[in-house]
């Protein structure tokens, strides 16, 4: 769809609205639940493990460029570098994409002068490998075996080589945590990973890992998003049956709506 | 693409389109090229001067305003506009027009089925309805020759048109003596007459768009030059790592020395290759064009295809050690596993080959269970953690366009 | 159960992942080289298909998508030289264009080939316009000029005099538009080309992620990795340039069936070695004999029986 039709441009306002409604909750002091993630939990734990067998930590950001996957997935850099460095442990992020390379730059590099330490900082621990598929997916298998890394990081967007990092990262031992939107190669990692977080889970990490009330505010509009997009299928549904038993050949309004708005 | 970008009239587009969107004469491209480096110079030079907290502010605004142009170009509805020019009795004029899409309805209605009768299946092709495009707009002088009258810029034709089947239009002028068709000139305009004299119009149709949109294709454009210079800042990083690791001698830099190799392997000989790209394949190849179809199609094409066939490894041995029945639904989730990897191949299916496909128990046949699987629980469970990535996707588009994320890039640090 | 098979059952636990792939290599190349007939039955999505294609009315032209390159080729290739077998044989008409460099080049190879086996002249039969970057510029331009958004075909000759492209002046007019691909532009042309009828050729891995466009009608026909195309060479009756009954999809069959048999195969060996070591560790200590070398067990259960 090229232009929003007006059921469109309701549909995003009432959704904009929720969000921004429960991030005004939260800032205002409620007491927002979101459960826990064990993917999430288990970051500290992860980094922690790398620093006791004194590997570095890997951490590819799949195949996505710059787009909010990556973006979210740059934020949890800075904050496992943050850990990392706090033990002089590396945190190696190959790229697909070169102009992450500054934004990766910056982010380790404001990391480690966060916990001080500034010395302990390497640019060639972010590293463009290729932009093709499978040179990467190479690259990336070649760097985990050299360095041996104690615990890798595969958030973003990934695809068929997915199996091919998280399978080697299981052969140099390393403890893994995969976290992509995208189902399709959620399989994959539940099948080589120690823990996945799959989805929706993937936009909760920062609120999860932070705790701060606007994130988590955002985090509970989603699920009333949710409950909207339930209820249009209900509606759907009951309309769609209403039609039938009625013998209507006019689609009902909602339908027409949709059509308009569908891509 | 040049003719097909939609291009809207007003705020000053069709000007930036047709001078800043164009292709430049040699030297003006060059110092196109070098001047457009040269502010990103001064931009990279300015954010670096910045502080870190000014330049979050400056990262905020700019992703602001990003958002808002996508924003707008999406939610802004869009103009159907045809513009067009003339010159009448020696006077120019300008013309435009509003297009409106309406569908034709069908001549031919199929009837209803009838009582107790089951409704024909729905073919997958149906010929789009068509739909009829009418314009409506107006013919104004814009410069006039003589003195100014009190008809100054109101000397206005109405022309209104239907579309031909052909994509031509048919027009017609309203004046005070009633609809008058405009004649067709041989040069792909239209013969039109005012209380000003008589001239020719040329009439432009032009996509449906609204405001921005049309800055839509450019800025993608700019976005891929940009990414275009990012190859060489890739470029670079990969150098100075694996520079550093074989000038320092460090373990591993036959490797490095093998990047290198290939790095310089595949430009130079790409490059010169360039030249014989006309040849026909089964002529004899010069040595350079040979070199580089050893290292294109030799080389990088049947190691893509080799770590691609990792895969068919990977895939077994990690089925082998992530397959273990510990629990109720692991072990459902491996009989799943087993009936769709059963149905799906020819071996599987002649496990249940005996059943006739017209009996009433071909329900059971393994082939229409992997189906069921397929098409019925797995599309229930996609569509489920597709609404909820897509409910996730918006929020957090919605935090980073509004600066409310946490992180190096936005308002507050973790 | 004594406890010696209990210990060698054990074993299947930890299997050599050499020893996994080397039996691997062996049961998927061997059906390549020793042809055995199999049967298939065609699923509705692959036979959905074949219907999209027969419903066009016969002036209808057909928009090819092959996104796909050397690395998905060995399940997208049989399924593009299927269909286009097909479209051939139903005096259809196409146009072919990719959004990955070697999509294209790859499909003019597949392309030249049948067109000789059915008598086809390209320009007249069908036209590549070969490879275009910008994937989401280039479709929407595309739905509204065709001619002028790509200029010239992969020969670098002009489509300005091109009949087939001046008769399909807009993607909007396109009969279907069939995306082959092994990527996620899938998404692409279901957002951007809606409106105009599309079916997908997709890998095995990404089959479960596009049912639901299939149930929805958002694509009328859907072929799913080499069994797609295997299912779709048998109901379109294809043979090859020999005369040989099936393609590249019906000839990978016998290996997708051995690989898939394998497969379930190590997963119950694996699960009967868990299950054996669980017998091994409830039994008391003193119950079990001493193991030898001879039993086979692996050296990390010494310890269970000490």
């Amino acid at each position: 769809m090229e232009f929003a039709n007006p059921f469109a441009v309701l549909l995003m306002g009432v959704l904009a609205a929720f969000i921004l409604y429960n991030i005004r909750r939260g800032n205002l002091g409620r007491q927002l639940f979101i459960r826990e993630v064990p993917g999430v939990a288990a970051i500290d734990e992860v980094v922690g493990r790398a620093v006791e067998l004194g590997r570095p930590v890997l951490f590819s950001t799949g195949l996505g460029g710059i787009d909010i996957v990556t973006l979210q997935a740059i934020t949890v850099i800075g904050h496992v570098t943050k850990l990392a460095a706090r033990f002089r442990t590396r945190v190696i992020v190959p790229t697909v994409d070169p102009m992450a390379i500054p934004l990766i730059e910056e982010v380790q590099r404001e990391a480690h002068a966060a916990v001080g330490a500034e010395e302990a900082y390497d640019p060639a621990d972010v590293r463009f490998l290729s932009g093709e598929q499978f040179a990467y997916a190479a690259g990336v298998v070649g760097i985990l075996h050299r360095e041996k890394a104690g615990a890798t990081f595969f958030f973003g967007n990934f695809a068929a080589e997915s199996l091919v990092l998280t399978e080697n990262g299981q052969r140099v031992g390393a403890v893994q945590i995969a976290a992509s939107p995208d189902s399709g190669q959620i399989p994959f990692f539940l099948a080589t990973c120690d823990y996945v977080i799959i989805g929706e889970e993937y936009y909760a990490v920062t609120a999860l890992m932070s705790g701060d009330p606007v994130l988590r505010g955002s985090v509970v509009g989603q699920d009333y998003i949710k409950l909207v997009l339930l209820g249009l299928i209900i509606l759907g549904v009951v309309l769609t049956a209403w039609s039938i038993l009625q013998a209507q050949t006019e689609p009902h309004f909602l339908s027409r709506w949709l059509e308009g708005a569908g891509g | 693409m040049g003719g097909s970008y939609p291009y809207p009239p007003g705020l000053g587009q069709e000007w930036l389109v047709q001078h800043l969107f164009r292709p430049l004469p040699g030297p003006l491209a060059l110092l196109a090229v070098f001047g457009c480096v040269a502010l990103f110079a001064l931009w990279v030079w300015g954010m670096m001067r910045l502080s870190s907290g000014g330049r979050r502010r400056v990262t905020a605004i700019c992703t602001f305003l990003a958002g808002l142009f996508y924003a707008l170009a999406f939610f802004l509805p869009p103009g159907n506009v045809a513009t067009g020019s003339a010159e009448i009795g020696g006077q120019r004029a300008k013309f435009t027009a509003d297009i409106t899409w309406d569908e034709i309805p069908d001549p031919n209605p199929p009837a209803p089925p009838a009582e107790g009768e089951e409704p024909p299946e729905e073919p997958s092709w149906r010929e789009p309805r068509p739909i009829e495009r009418n314009l409506t707009g107006r013919l104004e002088l814009t410069e006039l020759a003589n003195e100014p009258t009190a008809q100054d810029g109101r000397d206005f034709l109405t022309i209104s048109g239907k579309q031909n089947a052909d994509g031509t239009w048919a027009l017609e002028s309203l004046g005070p003596d009633g609809p008058t068709p405009l004649v067709a000139t041989s040069d792909g305009g239209y013969a039109v007459t005012t209380a000003a004299g008589t001239g020719r119009l040329q009439m432009r149709v032009q996509p449906a768009a609204n405001i921005v949109k049309g800055y839509e294709a450019p800025l993608a454009n700019a976005l891929n030059i940009l990414g275009g210079f990012a190859i060489f800042l890739g470029l670079i990083n990969l150098s100075l790592v694996h520079g550093r690791t074989l000038f320092g001698a460090k373990p591993g830099w036959i490797n490095s020395l093998a990047f290198f190799f290939g790095l310089l392997g595949m430009i130079i000989f790409g490059l010169a290759a360039l030249k014989y790209k006309d040849l026909d394949p089964t002529a004899p190849q010069p040595f350079v064009a040979a070199a580089y179809a050893v290292m294109f199609d030799g080389l990088l094409k049947p190691l893509q295809s080799t770590t691609f066939a990792l895969l068919g490894f990977f895939i077994v041995s990690a089925a082998y050690r992530a397959f273990r029945v510990r629990t109720t639904e692991a072990a459902l989730m491996t009989i799943v596993a087993f009936i769709v990897m059963l149905g799906q191949v020819p071996l599987g299916q002649m496990l249940t080959a005996w059943i006739p496909l017209d009996s009433p128990w071909a329900v059971l046949r393994i082939e229409t269970v992997t189906n069921w699987l397929l098409v019925t629980p797995n599309t229930a469970a996609s569509r489920g953690i597709l609404f909820g990535a897509a409910a996730g996707s918006f929020a957090l588009s919605l935090r980073v366009w509004l600066s409310l994320e946490r992180g190096a890039y936005f308002g507050k640090e973790f | 159960m004594n406890a010696p098979l209990l210990r060698a059952l054990s074993g299947f636990r930890q299997i050599d992942s050499r020893w996994i792939a080397l039996i691997t290599v062996v049961l998927l190349a061997v059906p390549m080289f020793v042809s055995v007939p199999l049967k298939m039955v065609a699923f509705p999505a692959t036979r959905a298909m074949k219907k999209a294609i027969d419903d066009l009315p016969p002036d209808a032209i057909i928009v090819l998508s092959t996104d796909w390159d050397s690395g998905t080729r060995g399940e997208c290739m049989p399924q593009t030289a299927a269909v286009i077998d097909y479209l051939f044989k139903t005096n259809r008409r196409f146009g072919i264009i990719g959004f990955i460099p070697q999509g294209p080049e790859l499909a003019q190879d597949l392309c030249d080939e049948l067109a000789r086996k059915h008598g086809k002249t390209y320009g007249k039969d069908w036209i590549n316009w070969g490879y275009r970057p910008n994937y989401v510029a280039t479709i929407i331009a595309m739905m509204n000029d065709i001619p002028g958004t790509l200029k010239n075909d992969i020969r670098g000759d002009s489509l300005v005099n091109e009949p087939l492209t001046q008769e399909l002046k807009t993607l909007k007019r396109a009969g279907l538009l069939i995306e082959i691909t092994g990527t996620r532009l899938y998404g692409v042309f279901l957002q951007f080309a809606a409106g105009v009828p599309l079916a997908f050729g997709c890998t095995g891995v990404s089959g479960p992620d596009m049912y639901p466009y299939l149930q929805s009608g958002q694509a009328k026909g859907l072929l799913v990795g080499l069994g797609g195309a295997a299912q779709f060479e048998d109901i379109t009756d294809y043979h090859d340039a020999q005369g040989n009954r099936g393609g590249q999809g019906t000839r990978g069959m016998g290996s997708q069936s051995l690989g898939h048999l394998l497969v379930m195969v190590l997963i119950v060996m694996g699960n009967l070695g868990v299950w054996a070591q669980r017998r091994l560790d409830d039994q008391p200590p003193g119950s079990l004999p001493p193991s030898t070398p001879a039993d086979g067990a692996p050296a990390g259960d010494e310890e269970v029986t000490s």
